[in-house]
């Protein structure tokens, strides 16, 4: 059982293709970090996978635990156990966080059952301040006025009540000051299972030094140039992404 | 501060004598149009459209229910309705008649049009008095010429589309002009011809009681680009005169046309004026406005969007100071989908002075991808300065989006207190405040009169505060 | 009672001569709504009057019966029937346009409920207004000095009803209100003329309309420095209905404030419309006034008309306006629905978080659920 990416070419709606054959696999079980200079695709590489609407696929294809991605909608896929922590979460002004997780617990149930209201507060409560999250954040409307840490632990929240089997950090340390991150990653840390895998975007080291990633990739003008175990994320801290032009 | 490099006196607050041959005297009666069409000598079907438009001029009611209440003040029969030197142009200033040419070259035309125009067109009274066009442009192909000449020697090109943007039947002061118009520019720009050097038209009322109703059209052929720019100045009389003008613009695929006016008529002057510019596909037209001058200024330009991904914009800017009310605004129909329209206007209110924004932007039916934003802001001067913002906003479905800002505000004290502690008087403050106001817009009019309306600011500022 | 009462009162009477003499003439010479009257330019009058014609014609004297809830010792509700000082009250009130029909009004005078609120309400007060026929109550609600009230109105209509109603609201000195005005006439039509008069309180006024045609008036009206009105209105819409709002924020008092906030999500057939004006009287310096316009429109054929004026007279004032028409934001729709959410629950969501904006700052605070 994995995620299984063969071939992927993407492009922006009606404009520039990003993702040039980008090939991947993550077992279930495992964490993959994806790292890259700007503008190498990671963040169109995680859009694609949900089915952002700006997005078109050319060919390719995507399979999780053996079903077709790219003919699910949006909903499907994070029904069927993806997750994407955005890089910027969406405001939703006027829905507040509790009423939108009800809804996307309620989603996942079975036509005609109900969700349990009160282990449902119970849960969110109890995660809320493993997070550090005051608990007045339940009834204030969805990242509205939230500060960008805020909203980075907003999505980590979520990820942590819909408990999926697949989720994307997509830049999720950027805008995290250092008490935040190690409470972010000690959130992620403790969700690890045999069950579950992610796919950690980021820039640097420090997110990938407290979640630890069994496998590291990098994102090149849309393409899988690299993959390698930790080792390769001390070398891109020391040197860059330098090596990649000399490759060329 | 910028200097101007013309000494001009913007104001035109003097007159000369009337020295007029033909004169149709008071009213407008069929008689007064066999009196124009004779002088004229206009074909026969020119004379059976002005006489149904003024069929139609008389069965219409004044747009009474929104309009500003001073509308009503005015006497249609105490108006005179053409006045002229002659009728036919002259293509030399040696040519114009001395007082007329006294006058505009106290305006400064004859400088301007050696220093940037590609063509001017001056108006005295009822009449174009001068016209001229640079000769390279006429090899082009390019057509400047006034509205006689236009409907008499390019029929073909301009009847097409005479009164198709603005029909006779669109209001009353639309009859109005379609039954008495005179003068006016009639330009045709062939197929990917792109001026790179303005056309510039002088409007100049001389007499008492006048009524100008000058008609313009301008054709912008597929991918034609032009910049016209017009200025309007008359003397102070007792009486009141009107200026009721149509202006149509036809910018066909891929045209571009830039239409910049500075009003500066003398307070008794109602300035009654219709514009309306049709975009086909891929064209723009904007419309870049100063309202400086008139008693009542009721005037809304507008782009009728009927090209897939046309695009419209209107920059305004209104000054009103005691006596007048400077009823402005911008009209967007959106009648093609992707089509794309901006509304930029500010106003300032100086003494009992009154500045209203009027507008109406609308995506039609079935329409899809349109996008309008307008932003209005008013500056109120004085305690008894007064604003008002109307605008209508229609959208059908759910594929457009449309915003509208408005605000009003006064110059912040503290900025006053600041500047005139460094040493400026409170009128040079004032100034410096409003010019900072409206700094953007003037920005977007060419830079020969973006400086003179930073100067006329400076003197409204200083009758007005010194 | 001292000369200088005596002459206060003496006067103020003969205002009110006067104005009843003026007011005869308004009614007498008051055109009927038609679509070349500006203030009823796209509200299709002709849907009511049809409606009108057809509840007369299927029970010429049929009208509802109303009820009123936890008054308490607070608030004495007045019985209307020959109470001459309200009718009076109703026949000086400002329309929008409609004065020829409060003329209407005032001939069946006498349905409804007056409330002298004295004392601090512990619960809302509930006024209950039920029909299937034709109904034309008048309220009026006055709130005594530094009393703190809420009212929730309830009009229900049921089946192809016609329902018509005036308000009259007087807040004096240091009174606070919240009133809210839940209208449901379901297949009917329904008008609602409301006068707001504000003596140096502060006033929320929420309206939540549905009917099949719609139309509200309501006229804010600002005495006092320091006085302050919020105006919020939260609505629906679908199929071929049609909600025709009107508004007017009039400071005749400088240093006082006012604040509006419509929200509207319109879809299928249904038509939006919202005609407001800020008007700040010469003097009343020193006034903030905000007017805004927000429409989300769902289907291809919604319609929405906004026409946000302004008229400023004075100086000193801080005053805006804003009007915003867009469809439902794709980001939204997206991130709920990454977040497994199917995507018409989804759109029902973001609508409901849409107009959950002007509820909320009505209630002025966010509730939990």
């Amino acid at each position: 059982m994995s995620l299984i990416i063969k071939d992927l070419y993407a492009r922006v709606k009606d404009g520039a293709q990003i993702l040039n054959g980008v090939s991947l696999e993550i077992p279930k079980g495992q964490v993959h970090a994806v790292m890259g200079p700007n503008g190498s695709g990671k963040s169109t590489l995680s859009k694609v996978l949900c089915g952002h609407p700006d997005y078109e696929v050319i060919s390719g294809t995507a399979e999780l635990d053996g079903q077709d991605l790219f003919s699910m909608s949006v909903d499907e896929r994070s029904r069927a156990g993806l997750f994407l922590a955005f890089q910027y979460p969406v405001e939703v002004p006027g829905v507040s966080n509790a009423n939108f997780m009800r809804a996307a617990l309620q989603a996942r149930l079975p036509k005609g059952e109900e969700l349990d209201a009160v282990s449902f507060y119970k849960t969110m409560r109890s995660t809320m301040s493993k997070l550090g999250m005051d608990t007045k954040f339940t009834a204030r409307a969805v990242n509205e006025g939230f500060s960008g840490g805020e909203k980075k632990r907003n999505d980590v929240l979520q990820m942590m009540m819909l408990e999926p089997t697949y989720a994307i950090l997509d830049e999720t340390d950027s805008g995290l000051d250092v008490d935040a991150l190690r409470i972010v990653s000690d959130g992620v840390n403790a969700m690890r299972a045999p069950f579950r895998s992610f796919m950690i975007i980021t820039h640097y080291k420090r997110l990938l030094d407290y979640i630890r990633p069994d496998v590291v990739h990098v994102l090149y003008k849309g393409k899988i140039v690299r993959t390698a175990g930790y080792e390769l994320v001390e070398q891109i801290e020391q040197n860059g992404f330098d090596f990649l032009k000399t490759e060329e | 501060m910028d200097e101007s490099p013309f000494q001009i006196d913007t104001r035109g607050e003097f007159a000369f004598p009337e020295n007029h041959r033909f004169d149709a005297g008071y009213g407008l009666t069929e008689a007064t149009i066999d009196y124009i069409c004779d002088a004229k000598g206009e074909p026969d079907w020119v004379r059976a459209f002005r006489k149904d438009a003024l069929r139609r001029f008389r069965e219409m009611p004044m747009p009474t229910h929104w309009a500003p209440q001073g509308i009503n003040d005015l006497d249609f029969d105490k108006i005179r309705y053409y006045l002229a030197h002659g009728t036919a142009p002259y293509k030399s200033w040696e040519d114009v008649p001395d007082d007329v040419k006294r006058t505009f070259e106290r305006l400064g035309v004859p400088e301007q049009e050696r220093a940037f125009l590609a063509g001017v067109d001056a108006q005295y009274d009822s009449e174009t008095a001068y016209n001229n066009m640079r000769e390279e442009l006429s090899k082009q192909g390019v057509i400047f010429v006034n509205s006689t000449e236009g409907l008499r020697d390019y029929e073909h090109i301009f009847r097409p589309w005479f009164g198709k943007v603005i029909p006779v039947n669109d209001n009353k002061f639309s009859a109005l002009n379609h039954a008495a118009f005179s003068g006016g520019s009639f330009i045709y720009v062939p197929k990917g011809v792109k001026l790179s050097q303005p056309l510039q038209a002088y409007f100049r009322i001389n007499s008492e009681s006048m009524g100008q109703f000058e008609r313009t059209l301008i054709i912008a052929d597929e991918g034609a680009e032009l910049m016209y720019m017009e200025g309007c100045t008359a003397p102070k009389y007792d009486s009141a005169t009107l200026h009721s003008g149509v202006v149509e613009l036809v910018a066909l695929k891929g045209a571009k046309i830039q239409y910049v006016t500075v009003q500066n008529w003398a307070t008794n002057v109602y300035n009654l004026v219709i514009q309306r510019g049709l975009a086909m596909e891929d064209a723009e037209i904007r419309w870049i406005d100063c309202n400086i001058g008139s008693g009542l200024t009721m005037k809304y330009p507008a782009v009728v969007l009927q090209g897939r991904r046309a695009r419209g914009e209107v920059v305004s800017i209104s000054l009103a100071h005691s006596g007048q009310l400077q009823d402005t605004g911008a009209r967007m129909i959106h009648a093609a989908p992707d089509t794309t329209s901006n509304i930029v206007a500010k106003s300032i209110s100086i003494g009992e002075g009154r500045a209203s924004y009027r507008g109406e932007v609308n995506v039609l039916k079935g329409m899809k991808g349109c996008k309008n934003n307008t932003e209005c802001d008013a500056l109120l001067i004085n305690p008894s300065s007064r604003t008002d913002t109307y605008p209508a906003i229609s959208v059908n479905g759910n594929a457009s989006a449309v915003q509208h800002e408005a605000s009003v505000s006064q110059v912040d004290e503290e900025m006053l207190f600041y500047m005139q502690q460094r040493g400026l008087t409170r009128a040079q403050a004032m100034s410096l405040a409003v010019n900072g106001f409206i700094n953007d817009l003037v920005k977007e009019f060419p830079m020969e009169y973006s400086v003179e309306l930073r100067r006329l600011i400076d003197l409204e500022m200083e009758d007005s505060i010194g | 009672m001292s000369i200088e009462e005596a002459f206060a009162l003496a006067e103020a009477e003969a205002k009110l001569e006067q104005a009843l003499a003026d007011n005869k003439t308004r009614f007498d010479n008051a055109v009927l709504p038609n679509r070349y009257n500006e203030d009823w330019r796209f509200g299709r009058p002709n849907k009511f009057a049809m409606a009108l014609a057809e509840t007369l014609q299927r029970n010429a004297n049929c009208h509802g019966g109303a009820s009123v809830q936890h008054a308490g010792d607070s608030a004495v509700p007045v019985a209307l029937a020959a109470n001459d000082d309200l009718r009076q009250t109703e026949m000086l009130m400002p329309t929008i346009g409609s004065d020829a029909l409060l003329g209407l009004h005032l001939k069946r005078f006498g349905n409804g409920y007056a409330l002298y609120i004295e004392e601090d309400t512990k619960e809302p007060i509930r006024l209950t207004y039920k029909t299937s026929g034709l109904y034309t109550p008048s309220t009026f609600i006055m709130v005594a000095p530094g009393v703190k009230a809420h009212v929730i109105e309830q009009y229900c209509g049921t089946g192809a009803c016609t329902m018509f109603a005036t308000r009259n609201i007087q807040v004096a000195e240091g009174a606070e209100l919240m009133v809210e005005l839940n209208a449901d006439v379901d297949a009917g039509s329904y008008m609602v003329i409301t006068n707001i008069q504000n003596m140096g309180g502060k006033v929320k006024h929420l309206t939540e309309l549905r009917g099949e045609w719609v139309r509200e008036e309501t006229i804010a009206e600002i005495y006092t420095p320091d006085a302050d009105v919020q105006l919020y209105s939260a609505n629906r819409l679908a199929g071929n209905q049609v909600l025709d709002q009107h508004t007017r924020q009039i400071h005749h008092a400088g240093g006082s404030s006012s604040n509006l906030l419509y929200k509207n999500v319109v879809d299928d057939n249904a038509t939006a419309i919202f005609a407001g004006n800020i008007y700040v009287a010469p003097a009343a310096h020193h006034t903030d006034a905000y007017q805004s316009n927000r429409n989300m429109l769902l289907s291809d054929k919604a319609t929405i008309h906004s026409l946000p004026g302004l008229e400023i007279l004075a100086d000193k004032v801080r005053c805006s306006h804003g009007s915003a028409s867009a469809p439902m934001d794709d980001e939204q729709l997206f991130y709920l629905c990454a977040r497994g959410i199917p995507k018409h629950e989804a759109q029902l969501l973001v609508a409901d978080g849409f107009l959950a904006d002007a509820t909320d700052k009505f209630r002025g605070n966010i509730q939990t659920t």
